[in-house]
Order: C-alpha cells, then sequence, then structure tokens
C-alpha cells in the first residue's frame, strides 16, 4: 500500500467493552501513548489495539475533541473563538463523574492538550466552594478530628471569606 | 458504572496539575479537605512553582527569582502584591527640591526583578524620552524584600544583585549608590517610598520570632529602634508606613494607614533618636499614584500621556483625563509648583463633541495659518528632506511650514486655564481669549492651540503597546 501517504492511513481502536474505533493517523498522533505502540511496532499496525483502560464513553468523547481541534485548526478565521466556544459546550456536556473518567482515560492516552483543559475545568469547578463541597467532589474522606477542624478553620479564617454557599 | 471516582484515583501529576489552577485561598481550603493532601499542597518546588509559572512565567524568569531559602510560596505572594505595580505611575505632591525625585515611573517585568524608570523628557529639544533607572525590587537568597532606590538615575541599566543586608546592620551604600527603601501599598493605587535606614533592625534581637519566620519583615517601619512600638506580626503592611514627612502628614496617614501605635506618646529620648534618624535621609518619603488611563481608547481618543513641544521649545509631559460627566481635562506631568499651579489645566472641556469635516471657513483659516512648534531640525537636515535651496532654508518661517502638516480628522473646542485676561490696545477684553481648538488628526494624535496666539502644539504617543518610544539617552 505504498501510495498512501501517511495522514490517510487509518488506525482501529477497542475499547474495554470491545468496540471498535477508526482513526485517521493523524488524529492518532495526539493519542501519545497509541502513537508509541506504533512506533515501537515498526509501523505494522494491521490489527485493532486494545485500549485495556478506556472504555467507549471515554474514547468517542476524546475522538470528538481531537477531530474538531484539528478540523479548527485547519480552518482560516475566528478559530480561536470557535474553538473557545467548543471548549465550553465540551466541558458543560459532562457531568462531574463524566469529567474524572475523562481525565483518566486523557491520562493514560496522553492526550496533553485535552488534559490541561480538563484539569482546568475540574479546577474552575471548585473555584470558590466551601471544604465540604471539594470533599464531596473528589470523594475524598475527613480524617481530621474536629478539635483539628475547628485549629485548621481558626488559622485559615482569611481564606474561608468570600467562599460560596453549598 | 464503576463507583465514584475520588481525587486518590488520580495521579499525582494530575493532582498538581488540577492544584495548579487555583489561588492560594483554594489550596488552604483543599488542604482542609484531608491530612493526606497537606504535603501535597505546600509541595513548593512543584505545586507553587507551578503556579507561579502559570501567573507570571511569560513575563518573568521564575525560575531566577528564588535563590537559596526563598520558596516558591512566598514569591507567589510578593509577586502577587508587586504585580499591581506594572504600569505607569505619577508622583503625588511637590516632590523634595533637593533630591531628584521622578514625577513620572514606569514599571516593567525583569528577569530576576521588577524594575520602576523615571520617565522624563528629554532636554535636547526632540520628541526624545529619557528612561533611567529609579527602583529595582527583588528578593534576597533569604526571602528578605529587597528594594534599591537609585537617586539619580546614572547607574547602569542592569538589575543588581539583591544581596541581604548583613547581620552587623551595617548598611553601607553599594558601588552604585543605591539606597535600600520601603515601598508600602496605600490600595491598589498608592504608595509610597521611603528610605530604609534600620533595615538591620529586622536582624536585630528586638525582632520577634514570627518575623524571623516569615523571613522578611515589612510591617517593620524604617527608624523606630525600639521594636515594641509596632502592632501584631501579622499586621499587612498596606497598614503602616513608618516614616512621615511632617505632622500633617501623619495624621492623614493614620486615618488612612491604620496604624495600631499611636506614635504621639513618644518618649524624648525616642523623639531625640527620630530627630537624627531623620537628619541622616538620603532620601524623603515620595508618593506615587497610579494612572489607570494612560492610553487612549475608541471612545476616549484624547485620553492618557502625551508628549508635545510647548511654546518655549521644550519637550513635555501631558495628561488628559476624562471625568465622569463628559468633560476632558490636560495638565502638564511634572511641572514644578512654581511654574504651574498642580490645578490649573492647561485646557479643559466639559462637552467632547467634536466638529467633523466639513468645517467652516472660520475653522479652516485658523487652523490653516498656524505654525506647528516642532523640534530643532538642523539646516543640513532640512536640506535633506525637502530638497531646498539655500535661499528657502534661510527663511525660518518656511521651515516651520515645511514639516507636513497633519490633515485634521476632527476639531474640538477647548478653554485655558488662564484666568489672566490681558486687555488689548483700547482697554477692551476680548472675551474669546481664553478660547482654544483640539485638531485631531488622522494618524489619532492631536494638536491643540489657543486663539490668542499663533501655534499649534503637536501630541504625540508616549507609550505604544505598552512600551515607550522614542527613547534616547540622557
Amino acid at each position: 500500500m505504498s501510495g498512501i501517504s501517511d495522514t490517510e492511513r487509518m488506525i482501529t481502536l477497542k475499547t474495554v467493552e470491545g468496540t471498535l474505533f477508526d482513526v485517521k493517523s493523524s488524529i492518532a498522533k495526539d493519542l501519545k501513548t497509541v502513537q508509541a505502540f506504533i512506533d515501537d511496532s515498526d509501523d505494522d499496525v494491521t490489527s485493532p489495539i486494545p485500549l485495556p483502560n478506556v472504555f467507549t464513553r471515554e474514547l468517542s468523547r476524546i475522538l470528538d475533541y481531537l477531530n474538531n481541534h484539528h478540523r479548527f485548526r485547519s480552518g482560516i478565521e475566528k478559530a480561536d473563538e470557535e474553538m473557545a466556544r467548543y471548549d465550553a459546550e465540551f466541558a458543560k456536556s459532562m457531568s462531574h463523574e463524566e469529567l474524572k473518567a475523562l481525565i483518566l482515560a486523557a491520562n493514560y492516552l496522553n492526550v496533553k492538550d485535552l488534559l490541561e483543559f480538563l484539569n482546568q475545568t475540574v479546577a474552575d469547578v471548585i473555584q470558590n466552594k466551601s471544604v465540604e463541597f471539594v470533599r464531596n467532589f473528589f470523594g475524598i474522606e475527613n480524617d481530621y478530628t474536629p478539635e483539628e477542624e475547628e485549629k485548621l478553620r481558626n488559622e485559615n479564617e482569611w481564606a474561608f471569606n468570600g467562599v460560596e454557599q453549598d | 458504572m464503576a463507583s465514584s471516582l475520588s481525587f486518590s484515583d488520580f495521579p499525582e501529576d494530575v493532582q498538581l496539575c488540577i492544584l495548579s489552577f487555583l489561588s492560594p485561598t483554594e489550596i488552604a481550603t483543599f488542604s482542609c479537605t484531608s491530612k493526606r493532601f497537606v504535603s501535597l499542597c505546600t509541595s513548593d518546588s512543584r505545586l507553587w512553582f507551578t503556579m507561579c509559572e502559570r501567573r507570571w512565567g511569560s513575563k518573568t524568569q521564575i525560575n531566577k527569582w528564588v535563590k537559596g531559602a526563598v520558596t516558591y510560596r512566598h514569591l507567589y505572594r510578593t509577586l502577587s502584591e508587586w504585580e499591581n505595580l506594572i504600569g505607569i505611575w505619577r508622583r503625588s505632591g511637590p516632590g523634595s527640591a533637593s533630591i531628584s525625585s521622578p514625577s513620572l515611573l514606569f514599571f516593567e517585568w525583569w528577569d530576576t526583578c521588577i524594575s520602576g524608570f523615571r520617565v522624563s523628557p528629554s532636554t535636547n529639544g526632540s520628541y526624545g524620552v529619557v528612561k533611567a533607572p529609579f527602583l529595582w525590587m527583588g528578593l534576597s537568597d533569604d526571602g528578605q524584600i529587597v528594594n534599591l532606590l537609585d537617586p539619580d538615575g546614572r547607574s547602569e541599566v542592569s538589575a543588581p544583585e539583591f544581596a541581604a543586608v548583613p547581620a552587623n546592620g551595617e548598611v553601607g551604600l553599594t558601588e552604585n549608590e543605591l539606597i535600600p527603601v520601603n515601598l508600602s501599598f496605600m490600595g491598589r493605587t498608592h504608595f509610597v517610598v521611603e528610605e530604609n535606614q534600620s533595615f538591620a533592625a529586622a536582624n536585630s534581637s528586638s525582632c520577634s520570632s514570627d518575623q524571623k519566620r516569615n523571613g522578611f519583615s515589612r510591617s517593620m517601619s524604617p527608624g523606630n529602634l525600639s521594636g515594641d512600638e509596632y502592632g501584631s506580626v501579622g499586621e499587612d503592611v498596606s497598614g503602616s508606613p513608618g516614616s512621615l514627612p511632617d505632622r500633617l502628614m501623619s495624621e492623614i496617614y493614620q486615618h488612612l494607614a491604620n496604624r495600631t501605635s499611636p506614635g504621639s506618646d513618644k518618649s524624648r529620648k525616642q523623639r531625640r533618636r527620630e530627630k537624627e534618624r531623620l537628619a541622616k535621609r538620603k532620601w524623603e518619603p515620595e508618593h506615587f499614584v497610579k494612572i489607570e488611563n494612560c492610553s487612549p481608547t475608541p471612545s476616549r481618543p484624547l485620553q492618557g500621556l502625551w508628549k508635545g513641544i510647548c511654546d518655549d521649545m521644550n519637550l513635555a509631559f501631558y495628561l488628559v483625563v476624562y471625568d465622569d460627566i463628559g468633560g476632558i481635562a490636560c495638565r502638564r506631568v511634572g511641572d514644578p509648583p512654581e511654574r504651574f499651579s498642580n490645578y490649573a489645566p492647561v485646557f479643559w472641556t466639559s462637552k467632547t463633541t467634536f466638529l467633523e469635516t466639513p468645517f467652516s471657513l472660520e475653522e479652516e483659516t485658523l487652523y490653516d495659518s498656524r505654525l506647528h512648534i516642532r523640534p530643532h531640525q538642523t539646516s543640513f537636515e532640512i536640506q535633506e528632506q525637502f530638497h531646498l535651496s539655500d535661499v528657502e532654508v534661510v527663511n525660518p518661517f518656511q521651515q516651520l511650514h515645511l514639516s507636513g502638516n497633519e490633515v485634521v480628522k476632527r476639531i474640538l473646542h477647548i478653554s485655558s486655564s488662564y484666568d489672566l485676561v490681558i486687555p488689548d490696545a483700547a482697554g477692551m477684553i476680548n472675551p474669546r481669549s481664553g478660547e482654544g481648538r483640539i485638531w485631531q488628526y488622522h494618524n489619532d494624535t492631536f494638536g491643540f492651540g489657543f486663539l490668542c496666539d499663533n501655534f499649534v502644539i503637536d501630541m504625540k504617543h508616549i507609550f505604544r503597546n505598552g512600551c515607550i518610544v522614542d527613547i534616547v539617552n540622557p
């Protein structure tokens, strides 16, 4: 198949549930874990690449994000505006659980820009929220005794001004 | 689906990345969620470094600020406050006559410090601007804030070494005669620069252990050697100014500055010490106020700082300010008080409605007949530029005309502040004698002049895109 250029080659990925996704190799480059696998196999990848840690829902979202960003970048004008709008919608379309799951998937697949964007989104969610909210969001168990917590609160009194009510 | 994901499910890199987007307040909140994450929240070289880098990495070299015992957390706190300095400030008050105190300051980011430059008109008759070092603000190895003031602006334009003051308290002058000073904020648009004569007091035993732990003690004012005059250690620096020019300022300060110790109950000994200290001062306290709107905007095209050559053929700086009721006023920046009172504007108007083209014949004549005051050009330059014959060069009026007058886009009526109304030969007072015009040009600069004379003073930008243009050597 020597006539086909690199960007047109398709890679197949398989999720935990067994769903297959065909991905252009130019997009696959952004999935650095996948790209490393391809490089290691001397470019000879014919069978689907299994992704044991990635579920269909997450891979679908990641590919959606990458496809759109590639499309925006190749466009000429107003790419920044369009991208910002898309990113905002993308972030809003997920529940908190879905957001956390996507972070893990993006981390496993090593998709740098998306991961940074998701981390910022999570930071925005917990911005200005109370300790209880953050605990709930992240499933963090409180291991302070009531006395310790009281003491901490007093020490950081200045930090608790302006915090939103849950 | 699996049970809810928790923070611990994320790898540490991801955890740190998320935290690095938060503010210090939120980091404090996060560290209250569980003991497990306290070390994450205090991890200086990873978390706090990333926070500094994210916020200021594009403006300065974060890793170069930090040497020795300084933490990135301390740096974050320092830069959060100093960041407000970036921009243009003007001196508030007449300034001490004996020491060259700048009337205009420009702060910018350098690799290892923030530096403030004095900006003044050049005196060679051109539109050049002189930019000379005034203040260097950095951190020493042990986290002390070191602000160094260059009183004459003669030193090299390169950042000095921010050495901590030696423990024996001897604050000798450094090689460029830089003076250690304190810079205290009073709100976001006002600061005071005062000499730090007893930097050493911060290292002496009178300092409480809390202050030592903080690594610096800006809340210690210079001069007062008995540490117990001061309020609690945790006092925010924006409230404690220290040395004061005189009694009246002292009262104003106390009103504004929230000082905890009244100072009026000083013993005689302390008063004498105070007097001795004041006599040895090399730098009098100066106040500076931020110029918030220093550039024109589409709705305020005349706003900001400008430079123009006025009728004495010297370059001067002007500040045009729009007020809340649709008027504008222009003042010269940096004149000594004898020449112009600080409150008398060069020109003003209460209505900023421009006249558009086509202009009436009267207006056109008013403009066309005027001479634009321009910098001296040598005969040679004029000859080169305009291909003049020798005869033409000799004619001084032609020289003034030939510099290519700008095309006028719009006209505005203004008044001068001069109440001085001179009757003409017949003893009549011309009611229009204070009246003038602003001529706005197509290149968005403008010129102004008054009906009582025949000149146009053309104004040019001092700053463009946040940088000073036309810098010349002093």
